[in-house]
């Protein structure tokens, strides 16, 4: 059924853009309702569009087919009434704001309407001429404020909603990657202890297949898990003295055979007479490198790659800044992909070519220098080249201070008997050097050399070490091959024993086959003497 | 003087008498080691090449002699790629047999001094 009627009052308005508040009028008294809208109309505070309906169904069906700020209700209407009157039409409509009309008599009533979810309630009488405007603007004022609290509420639920599914999607990212790198690092191993045994060519290829694959594989998982923890804002920075061009060579050293194997020039160049020695986080410098100068190597196919480190002339406070610029004459990146090559999975596609990798590289790169208060660009022009610019804040190392020694508890001493170790290094220079520097620091240490892999397993049967330094290439059995033996020696004190790996290959740490097989951390060659002495006292503290 | 001993110095830890034992160390393994290296690249045994390159890094890294040093490294990059662009290896073989006998005389005039 249609209203019996409306009218606009033209007045200030309240909170409605300008525009007239709807008032529906639900009240069977027709002299009554004709009064209240004569009340709106002659009222100076509000403008109002009245529809009257007179019984409750009208009225429900009324606010179906519209949207009013403001409901009049009399309790007692032919279809129903009392409070049951406002329960039926908040059913219907659970947000409306009622106004509730009662009588005279009824005030206790209009009281229970408001316990009940009216808006407010007005006693019929000759205050009501003045009451009504001052209720209609309040009550949806307060509607709308209400309104907009539960919207509030609504959208911070739906923030927290979504932050907590993002929060567990990072979390399940993370936790799977995780899980995934363990049998990882197992088929890795086990490969690379199958691709030593005797095979035949068949066999080989296959192996070198599993191989080659697993690393690709493993090292996408350590991408996203780092991903993961930069977006988490877990990933801290280690300051350390270290030389920066010595960490360049390394990188370069790394990525010098897949170079060569594509016949690419591979140069660097650090300023002359440069000593290089700065204040930072090396580890995460080097992944910066490792993924800029990789990817250099990986997208150009002829021509070289060149590093120029050079120093700016403008420092930031007490700090060097250290421009690190990777040139190289690959396919280069079209102008429309270089806005979003930083972004995670973003890689560019050559045709026909497939190129490895998870497009995570770039990104890491770029968040671990924002990390490092720093800079990384980009130029390009396709057909010529790309070139990667990446600008770092360094705080230059005074001269004395030491090269990348990690703090730890202070060095030990040793009785006589306290402290056994074997040392399995087959090189009789490095013999000679290892067994010279621990035994002018600790006089009283027990040292047993082992020049194989055969002869440290032999030497466990007879020899209780507290500590096991591993050289990793030796002839015969070699220094994983050793650990995994003694690991599964019959005596469980070699099962937990520190087992530290020794090897001249700085990317070791990426390998990780070395704690597959059971060592517990490893130590770089030509090692600094206070780093060795550090991480034994670290391993035998409880000794 | 080629040899640059500074390396050498710093691991002996001041010390004199580790300082010429292993500099009689470095001569014995090099009148040994460079032999070996040759013999292994003339018979093109690249696997056990790759192995001993990485063995004599760790002797030569004590001798500070950057042609020899450099020498190695090339020589092992041919042996990791099983001998494919092989041709700089008889210069190589060339380079480390003379400044293996450089660094041997150089080392043993050192010792002498010592003594």
């Amino acid at each position: 059924m249609q209203a019996q009627g409306s009218q606009r009052i033209s007045k200030d308005d309240v909170a409605t853009n300008n525009r007239a508040i709807r008032v529906l009028l639900i009240e069977d008294d027709f002299s009554y309702s004709r009064l209240i809208r004569a009340m709106l109309q002659f009222n100076d505070e509000i403008e109002t569009e009245v529809d009257i309906c007179t019984n409750l169904s009208d009225g429900i069906d009324q606010l179906n087919a519209g949207e009013y700020e403001a409901i009049l209700l009399d309790l007692n209407l032919p279809d129903t009434r009392g409070l049951a009157t406002l329960r039926q039409l908040l059913a219907h409509q659970p947000n409306a704001n009622v106004i509730v009309l009662t009588g005279t008599n009824d005030r206790q009533q209009g009281v229970q309407a408001v316990g009940e979810g009216a808006q407010d309630y007005l006693v019929k009488g000759k205050e009501i001429e003045e009451q009504l405007p001052r209720a209609l603007r309040f009550s949806i004022q307060r509607k709308q404020y209400l309104t907009l609290q539960r919207k509030t509420e609504e959208l911070q639920r739906a923030r927290d909603i979504a932050e907590e599914t993002a929060r567990v999607r990072e979390q399940v990212i993370a936790n799977v990657s995780h899980e995934l790198r363990t049998p990882m690092n197992a088929i890795l191993g086990m490969s690379n202890l199958l691709a030593e045994t005797t095979l035949d060519n068949e066999q080989q290829e296959f192996t070198d297949s599993i191989l080659e694959a697993s690393q690709v594989l493993l090292g996408i998982i350590n991408d996203i898990l780092l991903t993961s923890s930069l977006q988490k804002g877990t990933v801290d920075l280690h300051e350390e003295v270290f030389e920066l061009p010595l960490t360049v060579r390394r990188i370069i050293e790394v990525l010098k055979p897949k170079a060569l194997a594509k016949q690419l020039e591979l140069h660097y160049e650090v300023p002359p007479n440069w000593t290089g020695r700065v204040v930072g986080d090396k580890q995460r410098l080097s992944q910066v490198l490792y993924n800029i100068i990789g990817n250099a190597v990986k997208f150009t196919e002829v021509g070289q790659v060149e590093v120029k480190v050079s120093l700016s002339t403008e420092a930031i406070g007490d700090k060097q800044q250290v421009i690190i610029a990777v040139a190289d004459s690959g396919p280069g990146i079209p102008p429309e992909r270089q806005a979003d090559i930083f972004q995670p999975f973003v890689r560019v596609k050559r045709a026909g070519i497939r190129i490895e990798g998870t497009g995570l590289g770039l990104n890491i790169a770029q968040q671990l220098v924002v990390q490092m208060n720093g800079d990384i660009r980009l130029t390009s022009t396709v057909g010529e080249g790309t070139t990667f610019v990446i600008t770092l804040p360094f705080e230059l190392a005074k001269e004395q201070a030491p090269i990348a020694v990690v703090k730890q508890a202070p060095r030990r001493r040793i009785k006589s008997g306290e402290l056994n170790i074997m040392v399995v290094e087959d090189h009789p220079m490095n013999q000679l050097v290892i067994r010279q520097t621990l035994l002018k620091q600790w006089p009283e240490l027990e040292l047993h050399i082992a020049e194989t892999g055969e002869q440290a397993v032999d030497f466990i049967n007879d020899h209780r070490f507290d500590l096991i330094l591993m050289d990793l290439q030796l002839p015969g059995i070699d220094g994983y091959e050793t650990t995994a033996a003694i690991r599964q020696s019959t005596n469980p004190h070699y099962h937990r024993i520190p087992i530290l790996a020794m090897t001249a290959q700085p990317l070791v740490s990426d390998d990780e086959r070395y704690l597959l097989v059971g060592m517990n951390d490893y130590i770089l060659k030509p090692f600094v003497p206070a780093d060795l002495f550090d991480k034994i006292t670290h391993y035998t503290q409880n000794k | 003087m080629t040899i640059d001993l500074s390396y050498l110095e710093k691991m002996a830890g001041g010390d004199v008498s580790t300082k010429k034992m292993m500099l009689k160390v470095l001569r014995d393994e090099l009148s040994k080691d460079v032999p070996r290296v040759k013999g292994l690249y003339q018979g093109q045994d690249w696997e056990e090449l790759s192995r001993f390159c990485h063995h004599f890094k760790s002797t030569i890294v004590f001798s500070g002699n950057q042609r020899l040093i450099q020498a190695n490294e090339k020589l092992w990059d041919i042996a990791k790629r099983k001998g494919q662009n092989a041709n700089q290896g008889e210069q190589l073989i060339s380079t480390i047999e003379s400044q293996g006998r450089r660094v041997q005389q150089e080392v043993q005039q050192v010792l002498r001094q010592l003594q």
